[in-house]
């Protein structure tokens, strides 16, 4: 039940979810797989609001003049980003927990580490969404709006996948398109298959630090 | 006396709409220095550019010798600023938000309460410091804005309409409040109330559609016409304004109705202001004419009206 869960949330072939269940507990397994789904809209409803909400209501007024714009505003996206780290760690470790106490079993070492990679792998994938997020909030300048626009860009991008892929039947114009979005990626790194990282952990790299670049500049030459 | 603010050639534009047209400005240390103009004139644009929040699109701003780069703050401690429209967060305590700046600031978390505590005594609200933003009224966060533009004791203060939606005993309040830090300090203040101006300010500059009309001492700028202004209780009949005209300094005599006073022009070189004004308080009485205000020179006001060409500022 466990890998047909995890598969259809991955939209993964079942052995290739089978090795990783075997390997690791698989309730641990389908807690992750649960934290990467979420974690997008987690982000969302977490990280909107960085600096869009204080230049809307010019409270970044009252924080420009005392320090300098890139550290403000990579000083949000940081606060965004541990917050949503934070979530993600207290929820994977009540989920961890609760699943062993159901289990009634001794948590091995494994355990341990299985439960922290999965914290440090879905933090690192909400960053480039994150860094999304506070280049709309620059773009925009409204909270609102932010949000508005992410909903519209993540649709049109799986819409226009889903059309390259289904009725053009061009599948690398689909890849490339769905890389657009900064998680879409994201559930190649539940794999133990190391060499299956390479692209999202690419994307992920790429993805945040263009993000981040085209908001930083942005965010200095914009009136505030 | 050297100059705190220093500005050459300042240019901003908003699309098409050009709000600052190449202002020169220079704003002496120490004391207070008004800002009027009507809506428009580039008051907030000007400000707005000094304090680092628009980037000018020609020109430059030093602040106590300093080139201001754009997107970079000015050093720490230089500047405070009351923005015109800027809010506090609703939801968080005010002291906690002004420690906040403190810290900013460079200021220890010991230094930040001690700062806040005192910038919130200097503004009459020492208990709003637990307080929500949300709670307070629109007046009373005007006051508490004033409170975080003097955080840190800065050596240049900016309010941008600092009395804006005050009432009229807690205006008195801040009046007396900029007054007091006006010699340690350099105070930067704008207002559409050219009343609290021209009693506020040593000098002051007049801007009109982006660029400067006038800087002067505004001693200079309201008394620099040869003029009385008087206003009489009736206004007077063309006889009587004709008797006026027979007083030997008196050029010219007009009766301005929509001001409700009488306008007589002198000849500055044939007596002093005050001869003259003396001469016609007597010709006043003498024509049954009681007047209830005579005034050397014209208010701020009236200089401002002439000086943009408006018939009334806003």
């Amino acid at each position: 039940m466990m890998t047909e869960m995890v598969a259809s949330m991955a939209d993964f072939p079942l052995d290739t979810v089978r090795s990783t269940l075997e390997a690791h507990s698989p309730p641990l397994v389908g807690a992750f797989a649960f934290l990467m789904l979420v974690m997008p809209l987690l982000a969302l409803t977490m990280g909107y609001d960085q600096c869009a909400g204080d230049i809307e209501t010019r409270h970044v007024r009252y924080l420009a003049f005392r320090i300098d714009r890139a550290t403000l505003y990579v000083g949000k996206l940081l606060g965004a980003w541990a917050l949503i780290s934070l979530t993600i760690a207290v929820a994977a470790v009540s989920m961890a927990g609760y699943i062993q106490v159901r289990a009634g079993t001794i948590p091995s070492i494994g355990d341990f580490v299985y439960v922290g990679r999965s914290i440090i792998t879905v933090s690192v994938a909400a960053f480039p969404l994150l860094a999304l997020l506070g280049l709309l909030g620059t773009l925009r300048g409204g909270s609102r709006r932010v949000v508005l626009l992410a909903v519209l860009l993540w649709l049109a991008i799986n819409l226009a996948s889903a059309t390259a892929r289904h009725w053009m039947e061009i599948e690398w114009l689909a890849l490339g398109i769905e890389g657009l979005w900064p998680t879409n990626g994201r559930w190649d790194l539940i794999l133990d298959e190391w060499t299956s990282w390479g692209m999202s952990a690419g994307q992920v790299l790429v993805y945040s630090l263009i993000a981040l670049a085209l908001g930083l500049a942005h965010f200095r030459r914009r009136d505030l | 006396m050297s100059a705190a603010i220093e500005i050459r050639g300042l240019e901003k534009s908003y699309g098409s709409n050009k709000a600052l047209a190449g202002v020169d400005l220079s704003v002496p240390s120490g004391g207070v220095f008004g800002v009027v103009g009507p809506n428009g004139a580039g008051k907030t644009t000007l400000f707005s550019v000094i304090s680092g929040f628009l980037r000018q699109d020609a020109g430059s701003v030093t602040i106590l010798g300093a080139s201001l780069e754009p997107g970079l703050p000015p050093a720490p401690g230089t500047i405070g600023v009351l923005p015109q429209d800027a809010s506090f967060i609703r939801e968080l305590s005010l002291g906690w938000q002004m420690e906040h700046f403190c810290l900013l600031q460079g200021l220890s978390r010991s230094q930040a309460k001690a700062e806040v505590e005192r910038t919130l005594t200097l503004v009459g609200l020492p208990e709003v410091a637990r307080k929500r933003a949300k709670a307070l009224s629109h007046g009373m966060l005007k006051r508490v804005g004033i409170a975080q533009a003097l955080l840190g004791n800065p050596a240049v203060v900016i309010l941008d309409e600092p009395t804006a939606g005050l009432d009229p005993h807690a205006a008195r309040g801040i009046h007396g409040l900029i007054r007091s830090i006006g010699p340690s300090q350099t105070v930067v203040v704008s207002s559409h109330n050219l009343a609290e101006i021209e009693s506020l300010c040593a000098e002051i500059a007049i801007l009109d559609r982006g660029t400067l009309v006038r800087q002067d001492h505004v001693g200079r700028v309201v008394g620099s016409a040869a003029v009385l202004m008087i206003r009489v209780s009736d206004a007077p009949t063309p006889e009587q304004i004709e008797q006026l005209c027979t007083l030997p300094a008196i050029t010219s005599a007009q009766w301005l109705p929509t001001l409700g006073r009488l306008q007589l022009d002198f000849d500055a070189e044939l007596t002093s202001p005050g001869y003259a004004a003396s001469d016609v308080a007597r010709k006043l009485t003498d024509l049954n004419l009681p007047f209830v205000e005579l005034q050397v020179g014209k208010s701020l006001e009236d200089r401002f009206v002439e000086e943009t060409g408006l018939g009334t500022p806003s």
